[in-house]
């Protein structure tokens, strides 16, 4: 098991590889990068494997306190800051920590980047980058995984990072595109933002704990030797970084902007690697979370519900393909923090997977048609599904299953977090999180049927189905996106379902709430007919419904109006502060305070020159009194 | 301790002293041939300097390569004592490595390239001096000769801008800088003569750091006097160390500089003072250290947030590496004030880093002005596609400023944070953020500069010299390394923190 | 009482250094026209004997001749030599310019040696009335010399000057003689020093008296308020005369005061404690007008005039520290005096062999001379780094050795001022650097490059000019680098002060 750190190394080795001698290679060395990370795939199962028949007492290997589930620990010494031994050192270590929960995110990462990578291949062909890509590639997979593998909070932090560049520099791949350069930036300043607080967290911890052991931070947490208010304190601050990478309100607004990348890398944020950090980073953390009583995850929850429910708005009126799966991915993303915060840990891990494989599935469709429709514009679109078949049903799989149709993976996590809110919220949140069911239901379907149903417009006559590159990985994320529910329930066996293989706690085999269930079902199924009238269809107008609230209408397709409040505080604020600063500097500090003193003394100087007038009597009337004043002087030192 | 030994520091300082007498009985003109020479001579003591760096041994600490010879016995008991101990041993190998590099880039100086090699080899020889000397005299003298040919190394070989508001002459680059580190030093001054005043009054009349350290130890420098004092140094070599407010004249002087010149100036010269108040204001006055603390690290947190925020609106490339150097000693000043094992070692490692990265930058901006003429980044961009291999590590030297963790930033900027968190909290959560804004004015920067369509100006533009090019990627690799693996230095770092009193 | 005759042969060196200057008066009338340059090889081989035959002589002599008029000791012995070989450099750099520029060499050189005995005499002086003679010798000297370029207006108006505030000064000075001898009845250093400390009150007729000395020889220093002379002079006097005038005359009334000082009043010790103030009061003030005056200056020769009261403005604060306990004041203020002479004997060799080759004085005229001159701008630069007191030049140690000696003996304010006030004379000097090596030549009258109106420019500086820019450079890189020779020397000589 402590071969789990071969995982992201392979990738990380990729990564320069690839740069350096890429150039050299067949395929500019594009198969490493895949060889990498399906290596890294592999190693996987082994780590799996060996989790499941290693017991307390294999190396390194015992039970968590908090989490009562078999742990893991390795590490290695990285550096010593401060002499070894000596009072106030630390040690910082490359350190690895395997428990379920990681396992479930290294078979997620490893699997999605390795189908989108295989995709690439054909879908970045032309690219005069592509082996930048693909190097760049393997570097965000491979911090990726670092930081789900992380067992310190230093480490997860580098990786944390090293995500965040990757993401900068792949969603500013076309950084001819001014657009994509703006994306790329704004993607990484305001996850930055998110970082600071994730760091003070960290440092906070550290100061109180003294290490920055994950482990020793919990156990802090557990004997409460770590204060309420640190670890409320604490918690809050890892929670915004959190926010920033998973693009919770209000920190959302870089999400649909990376849509300037291409398609793949927006499968693999959206899917995997970056954005699922933050839901990944709050259950890491969860003791912290639900230490004392708790309050912080009243606050998880309830951003959670807000993003679900604004992104879901924002999705159903959006008309750019990307853009409606981006804000999707925002609302689900609401949905994993809020089942987080109502103590669905489970659920929301669940959650993270199927709608990984689903949202993965999904952007890879999307791709396929934008490759060969060239369109973003859902009003280009229509009737796709005669000219390319395989897309649309992939594609239409996703769909469903993210919009919660039975026995589709979607259904059975979105099931699971119902019944956690119901369980620990009050009904307000369980009424509006069946809502934004609906309404998630609703735009997929809207997106499905403006895409492949309805008439074929002339213009899409050349359009051609995905290659087999591009197919067989939207297959195999087509069959996980429909069974990979199925791993929840309790088999026969020693495989009690998902609900006993990662929790918080204690283990909870599936079950089942029958009326949230049927509810759930049913505004499924009624959301999904109700698109089908209105966008295949075309039966239902919707012109009334839309002029009554035009101005509703208005706010909702301005998505709320973050990004003009935002874009004003940068110009009329902070830019005007930093100009204002930057004139200080020159004119105040450099030409007064600096030269000021400068040009006095030489001004000083020049005034004080006429006194050598020239004349001598005016010497010898200077001397007289010079010696006058002389004389005076030492009387007055001795009477 | 063999011969090698007794005679290593002194070659540090007599290699470049010797390099520059030697070239300057040279015959002028030959602007090859002198570049040939310079490289010879900077190699040899990037050798020494290396050897001297590995050889330390961290697990013995203190000082070592002790010898001393005699100067001016008497009333005045002055010696050349030398010796390196874990703070100074990586700021020689530092001052080595930057000095080759600058000089290896300097192969474009082509007017009275002699003259400037003479001044360059001087003003190193004085950076080595103060960070092997210990003797007060000693480490004055060396730090005025490392000050003084800049004026002439900006004032002749310098450029001129005009920023359409107002105008940045070399000559006033060179004069305001001049002005301003001598102004420091003569605080300096002040300050030494006062130590001695006061080491003579409790009977020891003597420049010996050791020995004045010692009279510290012994608590014969009483808190009012260290309290009185302190400052004279603190400002003084802060003024070097670009401290807030008297930083102004780091850009001005970068504007005006020429390449290796910025070099040096930014990656060496400003950490002589960061370097000096460790040395004497630390380690002779340690009460007034600790009761200035407070204050240094408010001005660092300033130097921090103030730097990037005047970044953020620059247009000029040397302009923005400028306020982002006066940032980025802002973190130095920071972990120094600490006065806590991790912090003042984070500060160690980030003059390391910083001197690096910097000099690295300006490197990469002297070959992209070489080419256009121009450092407006409103005027460049999409240079990414004309020179590729700058651009790249143009990137790699941004992402280590804006502390990106694998690269040598990281660590040190993670090392202050950390020892400012135990000790002024409140500041160190201010820098945190400050290191944030560092984001946005690299990303605006690379951006501008390096990414989207070049304008057909820049068509037929080449890309960096190999020279340029073999160069940077050493630069590079040392941030990477340090960035990864900072062990090899933190380990000869941390004993030399260690024995910093007060810490 | 002695006898007159008694062991005189320890005068041998002046009575050889005046039959000197008698004999270049005589040949001078034998030699043609042309040939005069002979005169010069003549005085400074004279010089040269005359020093080793001193050294031979008087090494460690410790007499004390009638009565005690005159001392022989080896800090009369230490000035004695650093006065002529400072001779010789001085006629190595006068030779073109006289030889161009002025007439009737035979009396430049004569008066040149006849000022330098009175140099001579006065470092040897420890009695006011020779003190005053001596001093009268060497101005006398000096005014001739100051109005030496006969057809030049502005020399005889500058030299007018000089006699007139010159003759003032000295009546000052003899007034305060006479003013002491009044009130204590001896004139000899020792016995001042004596009364003073025994007079336990002591009549303000003596305060006067010895306040206005003081004002007398604070006039040859040319400190404040009693320098304005100096700038006025300066610009007029024919240029070897104005460098003599900042390093010799200079040197000789500090060697003077020193002796003064040290032998007359800090014995007295309460006393001197009340007036050291004074000393720092004048220096304080000397040191910030002229350093803050030159700021001002276009006039190369003006700028150096008050360059050099701002540097007896620091020398003065060395004086100001004199103790008995210790001779690190005195020693700080002879190695300042050698190391100040060396320094500007470089800039000025510099500058006149500037002004032999194009005939300007102004600043702004030194444009371009790095690509000129080479030599020489180095050289220049050399000397104006080393003025400012930057390393590794002997500009460096010797403030840091002064400015030290003045801050342990209790005036670490005074030290600190005059810290800061090198500080301002760092700008100027620099003023002028930035014209050497920066700023290109400025065009001749004639419109076209300098270069082409002043041939000379291309040629390199005559060989004596030559000669003291070599070895002054060296010299100024040897006292800055590794200074503990020259101390030693400086150490022996301060011993024998009697303090």
């Amino acid at each position: 098991m402590e071969w789990a750190w071969l995982i992201p190394v392979f990738s990380f080795a990729a990564a320069p590889a690839v740069v350096i001698f890429g150039k050299y290679l067949p395929g500019k060395g594009s198969w490493l990068s895949i060889l990498a990370i399906g290596g890294g795939f592999v190693v996987f199962w082994l780590v799996l494997d060996s989790w499941l028949d290693a017991h307390t007492g294999t190396i390194g290997c015992f039970t968590s306190e908090n989490t009562s589930l078999l742990t893991c620990d390795y590490e290695r010494s990285w550096f010593n800051a401060g002499i070894v031994g000596a009072v106030g050192s630390v040690s910082l270590n490359w350190g690895i920590l395997i428990d379920p929960l990681t396992i479930a995110m290294l078979g997620l990462v490893t699997f999605v980047a390795l189908m989108v990578q295989v995709y690439s291949l054909s879908y970045m062909k032309d690219d005069p980058r592509f082996g930048w890509y693909f190097a760049v590639h393997s570097l965000f997979a491979a911090a990726m995984l670092t930081l789900v593998l992380a067992d310190n909070f230093l480490l997860l932090y580098v990786a944390w990072e090293l995500v965040g560049i990757c993401s900068y520099l792949l969603i500013g791949f076309w950084h001819e595109r001014q657009a994509a350069r703006e994306a790329a930036k704004k993607a990484f300043i305001v996850t930055r933002i998110g970082d600071v607080g994730l760091l003070v967290g960290i440092l906070l911890i550290w100061r109180d704990v003294g290490s920055f052991s994950m482990l020793d931070a919990f156990e802090a947490v557990r004997t409460g030797a770590m204060s309420e208010g640190v670890a409320t304190a604490s918690a809050i601050l890892l929670f915004l970084g959190a926010m920033g990478k998973s693009a919770q309100v209000p920190f959302h607004v870089w999400l649909p902007d990376a849509m300037e990348g291409p398609t793949p890398v927006s499968a693999l944020i959206h899917a995997a690697t970056m954005v699922v950090a933050g839901v990944y980073l709050v259950a890491r953390t969860f003791p912290l979370f639900e230490a004392y009583d708790a309050d912080p995850l009243l606050l998880v929850s309830i951003v959670g519900l807000v993003t679900a429910l604004g992104a879901s708005t924002i999705a159903l009126v959006a008309t750019d393909l990307k853009r409606i799966l981006a804000y999707s991915t925002i609302s689900h993303l609401g949905l994993m923090m809020l089942s987080l915060g109502a103590f669905g840990y489970t659920a929301a891990i669940f959650h993270m997977m199927a709608h990984g494989f689903s949202k993965a599935l999904l952007f890879l469709g999307a791709g396929s048609v934008l490759h060969s429709t060239e369109f973003q514009e859902t009003g280009e679109m229509g009737g796709l599904r005669k000219v390319m078949p395989v897309t649309a049903i992939v594609f239409s799989i996703g769909a469903l299953s993210l919009g919660g149709i039975p026995i589709l993976a979607g259904f059975w996590s979105k099931d699971e977090i119902l019944v956690a809110v119901n369980d620990h919220r009050n009904v307000t949140f369980i009424a509006l999180t069946l809502f934004t069911a609906f309404l998630s239901a609703l735009y997929m379907g809207r997106a499905m049927f403006l895409v492949f149903f309805g008439p074929l417009k002339d213009q899409n006559n050349h359009v051609h189905d995905a290659p087999i590159a591009m197919a067989l990985p939207m297959a195999l994320l087509g069959v996980l996106a429909l069974g990979f529910g199925l791993i929840s329930f309790n088999w026969p066996g020693s495989f009690g379902g998902f609900g006993t293989f990662v929790f918080f706690g204690h283990g909870e085999p599936f079950h089942f709430e029958v009326w949230l269930g049927a509810l759930s079902i049913i505004m499924a199924v009624a959301a999904f007919v109700a698109a089908y009238k209105i966008y295949a269809l075309r039966s239902v107008s919707l012109q009334g419904l839309r002029s009554r609230n035009s101005g509703l209408l208005k706010i909702v397709e301005n998505k709320y109006y973050f990004d003009e409040v935002y874009q004003w505080t940068i110009d009329r604020v902070v830019l005007v502060f930093s100009r204002f600063i930057a004139y200080f500097d020159r004119a105040i500090v450099n030409d007064i305070i600096v030269n000021g003193p400068a040009d006095v003394t030489r001004k000083f100087g020049i005034m004080i020159r006429v006194h050598v007038t020239g004349h001598v009597y005016s010497y010898a009337m200077a001397m007289a009194l010079g010696s006058v004043g002389l004389g005076i002087f030492v009387w007055l030192r001795v009477a | 301790m063999n011969e090698f030994d007794d005679v290593a520091l002194l070659l540090l300082i007599v290699v470049p002293l010797f390099g520059s007498l030697s070239m300057m009985l040279m015959p002028g003109g030959q602007s090859k041939e002198s570049w040939y020479f310079a490289i010879f001579i900077s190699a040899l003591s990037l050798a020494l300097a290396l050897v001297v760096f590995a050889d330390y041994d961290y697990d013995e600490g203190g000082f070592q390569y002790l010898t001393s010879y005699e100067w001016l016995p008497g009333p005045l008991d002055i010696s050349l004592s030398l010796g390196i101990d874990g703070i100074s041993a990586p700021m020689v190998l530092l001052n080595g490595i930057v000095l080759f590099g600058g000089v290896l880039v300097s192969q474009t100086v082509k007017h009275r390239t002699r003259d400037f090699f003479v001044l360059l080899f001087a003003l190193s020889a004085g950076v080595y001096g103060v960070f092997v000397v210990r003797d007060l005299f000693f480490l004055f003298f060396f730090y005025e000769l490392a000050v003084l040919p800049m004026y002439l190394l900006i004032g002749i070989w310098g450029s001129s801008t005009d920023f359409g508001t107002f105008l940045r002459t070399k000559e006033y680059g060179a004069m305001k800088l001049l002005i301003f580190l001598v102004a420091g030093s003569i605080l300096v001054w002040i300050g030494i003569l006062a130590l001695y005043v006061e080491a003579s009054d409790n009977g020891v009349a003597t420049f010996s750091l050791q020995g004045l350290a010692q009279m510290a130890e012994n608590g014969q420098f009483d808190n009012d006097f260290q309290t009185l004092v302190f400052p004279l140094f603190m400002v003084g070599f802060g003024v070097l160390a670009g401290l807030w407010p008297f930083h102004t004249w780091s850009p001005d002087g970068h504007v005006a500089a020429p390449t290796a010149v910025s070099m040096l100036h930014a990656g060496v010269l400003m950490k002589l003072g960061a370097y000096g108040i460790i040395r004497v204001g630390m380690f002779l006055l340690p009460e007034g250290a600790d009761n200035w603390m407070p204050v240094l690290i408010t001005l660092g947190t300033v130097n921090v947030v103030y730097g990037a925020v005047s970044a953020m609106s620059q247009n000029d490339l040397k302009y923005i590496i400028g306020y982002s150097s006066v940032s980025h000693m802002g973190y130095v000043l920071m972990g120094i004030a600490t006065l806590d094992n991790i912090g003042v070692g984070g500060a160690v490692l980030q003059m390391f880093s910083h001197g690096i990265m910097t000099a690295l930058m300006f490197l990469l901006v002297g070959a992209i002005y070489e080419r256009t003429h121009t450092r407006d980044i409103s005027v460049l961009n999409g240079l990414a596609k004309r020179m590729p291999k700058n651009s790249f590590f143009f990137a790699i030297a941004g992402l280590a400023s804006l502390g990106l963790p694998g690269l040598s930033g990281f660590i040190a900027e993670f090392m202050v944070f950390t020892g400012a968190f135990r000790t002024y909290l409140p500041l160190a959560i201010l820098a945190v953020i400050g290191a944030a804004l560092t984001a946005i004015y690299i990303l605006r920067l690379l951006a501008r500069t390096f990414m989207g369509e070049p304008d057909e100006r820049w068509n037929d533009l080449t890309d960096s010299s190999p020279v340029e090019m073999s160069v940077g990627a050493a630069f590079v690799a040392i941030i990477l390394f340090v960035g990864i693996w900072p062990d090899p230095l933190l380990r000869v770092i941390n004993v030399g923190v260690q024995s910093v009193p007060g810490v | 009482m002695t006898s007159l005759s008694e062991n005189i042969d320890l005068l041998t060196p002046e009575f050889a250094l005046a039959g000197l200057a008698f004999l270049v008066f005589a040949v001078d009338l034998f030699l043609p026209e042309g040939r005069k340059g002979m005169l010069a090889w003549l005085s400074m081989a004279g010089l040269i004997a005359l020093i080793v035959l001193s050294i031979v002589m008087l090494w460690d002599e410790q007499e004390s001749l009638y009565d005690g008029l005159l001392a022989v000791d080896d800090f009369a012995l230490f000035f004695k030599v650093f006065f002529m070989g400072m001779g010789i450099f001085i006629i190595l750099s006068s030779m073109d310019f006289v030889e161009n520029k002025l007439k009737h060499q035979g009396e430049f050189y004569g008066l040149l040696l006849f000022s330098i005995l009175g140099m001579n005499v006065m470092a040897q002086s420890r009695e006011l009335l020779t003190a005053y003679i001596a001093l009268e010798l060497l101005s006398f000297s000096l005014y001739v010399l100051a109005a030496y370029a006969k057809d030049s207006a502005k020399s005889n108006e500058s030299a007018l000057k000089y006699i007139i505030v010159g003759a003032v000064s000295s009546g000052i000075l003899l007034y305060g003689v006479s003013m002491v001898y009044s009130t204590l009845g001896v004139t000899k250093f020792e016995d001042i020093a004596a009364g003073l400390a025994s007079a336990s009150e002591v009549a303000p007729a003596l305060w006067v008296g010895v306040g206005l000395i003081l004002v007398g020889l604070m006039f040859k220093v040319s400190a404040v308020p009693f320098h304005m002379w100096a700038p006025d002079v300066y610009e007029g006097a024919p240029y070897p005369v104005t460098a003599y005038l900042a390093i010799g005359s200079k040197a000789a009334a500090f060697a003077l005061i020193l002796r003064l000082v040290s032998e007359g009043f800090v014995p007295a010790a309460e006393r001197w404690e009340q007036w050291q103030l004074v000393f720092a009061v004048v220096a304080a003030v000397t040191m910030l007008v002229g350093n803050l005056v030159a700021l001002a200056q276009k006039n190369l020769k003006r700028l150096m005039a008050y360059s050099s009261i701002g540097h007896a403005g620091f020398i003065l604060a060395g004086i100001t520290a004199l103790s008995s306990d210790s001779h690190l004041a005195s020693n700080g203020v002879m190695f300042y005096l050698v190391g100040y002479a060396i320094t500007n004997l470089v800039v000025f060799a510099a500058i006149i062999s500037f002004f032999n080759m194009t005939g300007k004085e102004m600043i702004a005229d030194l444009g371009g001379l790095a690509d000129q001159q080479p030599f020489l701008a180095a050289c220049l630069g050399m000397g104006l780094f080393s003025l400012a007191g930057l390393p590794i030049f002997v500009g460096f140690t010797m403030k840091f050795y002064l400015f030290t000696a003045v801050a342990t003996e209790g005036f670490l304010w005074l030290a600190a001022l005059a810290v800061f006030a090198s500080l301002i004379s760092l700008y100027y000097y620099l003023q002028v650097l930035r014209q050497v090596y920066i700023e290109p030549a400025p065009p001749g009258e004639g419109g076209s490059a300098m270069a082409d109106e002043h041939p000379a420019l291309n040629r390199i500086p005559s060989l004596p000019l030559l000669t003291v820019l070599g070895t002054g450079a060296a010299a100024m890189i040897w006292l800055g680098v590794y200074p503990r020779p020259l101390i030693e020397v400086i150490e022996v000589a301060s011993r024998a002060l009697v303090t």
